[in-house]
């Protein structure tokens, strides 16, 4: 048989993002880019990847902003295994996700999925993928209720949190309803009767988070062009999305915003492949094309979302607190056959890494320890992420903390609930609870 | 009446109370003269309906609360109760008024000592309550708290049981099966609350994930516990149980209490709301959806329908000529005769009546006794007893024609008409002497047209008419008959609705901007003092949170638009003459040097877009900048500020023009600056130019 050429059915671009959320640790200069932060050991950026690997997509762009690129680079060229053909490209710093995917838009073939890289997720990616196949949407998105927080460092992303309200149709699971709690009216929610009618029972879920993972039409770039050269650091959650959400029921804004131009456009290219199949089908009656003024005006954008079932893990490590909460469930469930036995005490619910050392009297719980960490004596670890290279002096107690690549913490410190950040060196006896350690000059 | 003893709850007499009164006028003029619950639905009254399914749910004990027309519901009751096994008690009091005063008339004669069923008397419906009543009962054991279980039926937005402008929509989170909010649902969305669902945001703190429902028929079967009709009392002015009652208890903060939902889906459940559900609901029993209680099963005693081919539905005892055509989905009562070429399709005809030959009826429900000669014609009404249709009449749809009503010969009874032969100002007084309209009824006929005004008093009810329409039968959307402007409304309404965005951002300003004008028309046109001007200016602002700028951008505009620069004087339109009139009115939304310089912008602004041509917008705008500098309004300091501000030197030509009509002002202002000595002369002679 000849060789053809495969046509993909779908690209895939992966965000790796700055982490405003994981500040200190997504640090540059002293750390490493969040894509790379460890999550029980691995790059962040690894799962997602392999997420990818096993939904069948063989084409991968990596957009990575300017600041982490250099290690990401690294990462992908010489460390990275799987069987992706990744391609990485690179934008400004201060550029939003819409105007990241603007500027890579002649690269983008097919309908294309886009994922964030601190997405981590236990959902077959099948299930996601059919979901799209099967009801032909503009856009399918990913919601996912976050799992309950067991405590540990919380970050300063606490305060004040935005939430998200989401509609979701209860019989097609078409999200028909997207809201931020800090654009609307405190005291009163709202919603028009209109839209109740089309659609008459709606979910509205005020505990659902966008997951960030979206599968996009290919028509969708050129919207998303079209929305980063008219906002500033466009975003495709906080602005494509709710364009195209609000796009299905108002006519006046899929009109005015060029929403209605961009499918049609495509549509004249290449007819959907759902479309094309009925046309093809010998049992379908042809369709009479009702093409009069007063024909119910039909919005060109279908929303899916997708929820993940509760019993799915589904995490994004956007801060801290998550990136923590991720950790500790990657490190339950990951086999630890590698961990050193001998003199420290390893709890069940740890992971250490290669040539990590663990002093005498040195105990281990519900914590990661990263690979070459030096460890003294008499040293109490617990509900942490310790990453590489870090060395801890004796009768260190840990509780809570997040102590980054190279750093030192000097003996008979005592941390509860702190970041350290990358390479800074904690003075000896350091009492602190609650707090951000890290070189001052950085910030 | 001492409270019974309290026996087991297992063992308890499961008791219900069906409210027989509507407490409405849409079935008028045929309520006039009997029972909203006696009504023939399918040749069976109303109620026996409501009983039966009642008796199916195991209920031993029924409180009939009736009002108008006491008497004839008492007595049905009675002749009921012989064939059937619960024990049903009539309770008669006049002075109802609505559901809440039957709730508080229940609560006052301590009738009640458990959990009980309420239901309206024009329910019909095939639902067992056995698990609802199971589910209540177990809430209540772990939750005092909950008080009410509503049972709500699955359907579609526009399931044709599914009474239109009376739906509602609820907000349940269907993990606790709690209803958290309610809102009625007009059918026509005149205003901007009846076009949004509002409801408060706190409800999110207690239950994150919720459900917005509009596709359930609610037909107001609650499991009520004692606590309801107590309520009732406490709270004096609840008056509906789902607009009042329900709305009040889930937006109480007070009374802690909480309302609950049973959702059923694959039984049949309805209320003859309206003269349209009558029609939907007939259909229903006739096609069976309502099985067991459909004609065939007889539910009257005496009655003996059989079954036939294509949903028809006929007495023994009816006399069918050959020549007539039944056709499909019709009910024929005992003794009726139908003559030769006579044609029925989709029509319900009582006992002992006689159709003439060559009379067509479609969609029709004609009541017993009725008398229609030959070569009727009968489309998509109501006909009630003993009304005679003499020969060639046509009746068109939506009719109600009451009992007694004759209509004579080859009259057309025009579309929605509602035909009485009750004497004007009845209500039990013979005496009046009916006087028959023969315009409607024809010379030989015996009647009037109902007028909805008569007796109809409460006040309170601003309803939209075009929401009263659609209940009515056969009420056909497209045949709505809309004056120009409502279409233009109307337009404007679906405009709307398709942006949200827009109508977020702009609808307060909008709204502002129409009270104003509003505001402004009157003053002018009904010569208001200028005083009371800013009084309703005021208070509109207040009421809209609004400040001085919003007004002032709506009020310089407002009055200059009266403004006639072609005007000659005397006429009372021009500009000085309207602005010493009327210019104050600008001068009290203007306070501070900050206001000042404002206003000179919107005057600018205000007349290059009022006018179109330069030299009017001129001749508007000097007038009016030398006005407002003679009285104050706008001082020295603000208009030189204005006049060289970079503001003022950008925007549209017009715009710029008119800064330069302020040219000769300002150098006169600035040399006045500085020479003030010979200041006032000047003036004084560009006045009288």
């Amino acid at each position: 048989m000849p060789y053809r050429k495969r046509v993909p059915e779908f690209q895939a671009v992966i965000m790796a993002g700055y982490g405003n959320g994981l500040i200190p640790l997504s640090d540059e200069k002293n750390n490493m880019p969040k894509a790379l932060l460890p999550i029980v050991n691995q790059p962040m950026i690894s799962y997602p990847l392999a997420w990818l690997e096993s939904s069948g997509v063989s084409d991968v762009i990596v957009v990575s902003l300017a600041s982490g690129s250099k290690k990401l680079g690294h990462y992908l060229d010489r460390v990275y295994e799987g069987q992706l053909h990744i391609s990485m490209e690179i934008v400004d710093d201060n550029c939003g996700t819409a105007q990241a995917l603007a500027r890579i838009k002649d690269k983008i073939k097919t309908d294309f999925i886009v994922i964030s890289c601190d997405l981590l997720t236990s959902l077959p990616p099948h299930q996601f993928l059919d979901m799209h196949r099967s009801e032909d949407p503009t856009v399918t998105a990913l919601f996912f209720e976050p799992n309950k927080s067991e405590g540990g460092p919380s970050g300063s992303a606490k305060e004040n949190e935005v939430t998200q309200f989401v509609g979701i149709d209860a019989t097609n699971s078409q999200l028909v309803y997207l809201n931020n709690s800090d654009e609307m009216d405190p005291e009163e929610f709202s919603v028009r009767m209109s839209l109740l009618s089309k659609h008459p029972v709606m979910n509205i879920s005020r505990l659902l988070q966008d997951g960030h993972l979206y599968i996009f039409k290919r028509w969708v770039i050129d919207l998303i062009n079209e929305v980063s050269i008219k906002r500033t650091r466009a975003s495709l959650k906080e602005h494509v999305l709710p364009l195209l959400v609000k796009s299905q029921h108002q006519r006046v804004l899929a009109d005015r915003e060029g929403v209605t131009k961009a499918a049609e456009a495509s549509l004249s290219v290449n007819p959907s492949t759902q479309a094309l199949a009925l046309s093809l089908s010998t049992t379908q009656a042809p369709e009479i094309e009702d093409r009069s003024e007063n024909a119910q005006w039909k919005s060109p954008v279908k929303v899916k979302a997708f929820v993940v079932a509760k019993d799915v893990y589904c995490g994004r490590a956007n801060s801290i607190a998550n990136y923590f909460e991720l950790n500790r469930y990657y490190t339950k469930i990951t086999d630890k056959d590698r961990n050193p036995g001998g003199q420290g005490q390893v709890g069940a619910d740890s992971l250490v890494g290669d040539d990590t050392k663990l002093g005498d009297r040195t105990s281990v719980k519900k914590s990661t320890l990263g690979s070459h960490v030096t460890i003294g004596k008499n040293v109490k670890i617990v509900n942490s992420i310790v990453m590489d290279h870090v060395v801890l002096e004796d009768n260190v107690k840990l509780d809570g903390c997040i102590v980054c690549s190279g750093a030192k913490i000097c003996e008979k410190s005592s941390l509860k609930d702190c970041e350290v950040g990358g390479g800074f060196r904690v003075e000896k006896e350091t009492q602190a609870r609650n707090e951000r350690l890290v070189d001052f000059q950085e910030q | 009446m001492p409270p019974k003893e309290k026996v087991e709850s297992t063992e308890q007499v499961l008791q219900a109370v069906i409210l027989a009164d509507s407490f409405d006028e849409r079935f008028q003029p045929i309520t006039l003269e009997t029972a909203r619950c006696l009504l023939p639905l399918c040749n069976v009254p109303l109620i026996s309906y409501t009983f039966e399914f009642l008796a199916v749910a195991g209920v031993q004990e029924v409180f009939v609360f009736c009002c108008s027309h006491s008497d004839k519901v008492k007595a049905f009751v009675k002749k009921y109760e012989k064939s059937s096994n619960m024990k049903i008690n009539t309770i008669v009091s006049q002075e109802l008024m609505s559901v809440g005063d039957a709730m508080r008339e229940l609560d006052a004669k301590q009738l009640i000592d458990t959990d009980f069923i309420l239901v309206t008397g024009d329910v019909v419906s095939n639902m067992k309550l056995d698990q609802v009543l199971e589910e209540h009962r177990a809430r209540r054991q772990a939750d005092k708290s909950a008080i009410m279980t509503m049972v709500l039926k699955k359907a579609s937005p526009q399931h044709r049981s599914r009474s239109v402008g009376d739906g509602s929509l609820f907000v349940l989170d269907q993990g606790s099966k709690e209803c958290l909010h309610y809102q009625p649902v007009k059918a026509f969305k005149s205003t901007r609350e009846d076009r949004r669902m509002t409801m408060n945001m706190e409800i999110f703190d207690k239950h994150p994930e919720i459900q917005l429902r509009n596709d359930l028929i609610d037909c107001q079967v609650d499991i009520c516990s004692v606590e309801v009709p107590a309520l009732f009392t406490e709270n004096f002015d609840y008056q509906d149980i789902r607009a009042d009652f329900v709305h009040g208890i889930l937006t109480s903060d007070l009374l802690g209490k909480t309302i609950h939902f049973h959702e059923v889906s694959d039984v049949y459940a309805a209320r003859v709301r309206s003269t349209q559900m009558y029609d939907a609901v007939s259909k229903d029993i006739i096609s069976r959806w309502t099985f067991p209680m459909v004609p065939d099963s007889n539910l009257q005693v005496g009655d003996c329908y059989e079954y036939r081919r294509g949903l028809v539905y006929k007495e023994k005892s009816v006399v069918l000529s050959r020549t007539c055509v039944v056709e499909e989905k019709v009910v024929i009562g005992a003794n009726t005769q139908i003559d030769e070429m006579a044609v029925l399709s989709n029509c319900v005809i009582g006992k002992n009546c006689v159709i003439g030959a060559n009379v067509k009826i479609d969609n029709a429900y004609i009541w017993d006794n009725v008398v229609i000669k030959d070569n009727c014609v009968v489309q998509h009404s109501i006909i009630a007893n003993d009304a005679v249709l003499e020969q060639g009449v046509t009746i068109n749809k939506g009719c109600l024609i009451s009992f007694k009503v004759t209509v004579g010969a080859n009259t057309t009874v025009p579309a929605y008409s509602r035909l009485t032969a009750l004497a004007e100002g009845e209500d039990d007084d013979s005496d009046a002497e009916l006087i028959s309209d023969p315009a409607v009824v024809g010379a030989t006929g015996r009647g009037r047209s109902f007028t909805e005004a008569e007796g109809s008093d409460d006040e309170d009810e601003v309803e939209d008419p075009k929401n009263k329409q659609v209940s009515m039968l056969a009420f056909d959307m497209s045949e709505l008959m809309l004056s120009a402007k409502e279409q233009e409304d109307s337009a404007s309404d679906f405009e709307s609705e398709a942006s949200d965005l827009e109508e977020d951002l702009i609808s307060p300003e909008e709204e502002l901007d129409r009270e104003v004008a509003a505001t402004l028309d009157r003053a002018f046109q009904d010569g208001h003092d200028v005083d009371i001007a800013v009084l309703e200016l005021n208070t509109l602002r207040m009421a809209t949170f609004s400040n001085f700028k919003e007004m002032r951008k709506r009020v310089i505009p407002g009055v200059l638009k009266h403004i006639d620069p072609v005007a000659k004087p005397g006429s009372g339109k021009t500009a000085k003459e309207i602005l010493n009139r009327w210019g104050s009115l600008v001068g009290k939304m203007i306070h501070d040097e900050e206001d000042q310089l404002d206003g000179a912008y919107i005057l600018q602004r205000a007349c290059a877009t009022l006018y179109q041509d330069v030299a009017q917008a001129q001749r508007v705008f000097a007038p009016a900048l030398r006005y407002f500098y003679d009285e104050d309004i706008l001082e020295e300091d603000a208009i030189l500020e204005w006049y060289h501000s970079e503001k003022s030197q950008q925007g549209t030509d017009i715009e710029k023009k008119l800064r330069e009509v302020a040219a000769p002002m300002i150098q006169h202002l600035e040399q006045s600056d500085s020479e003030e000595s010979d200041d006032e002369d000047d003036e004084e002679d560009e006045d009288s130019e």
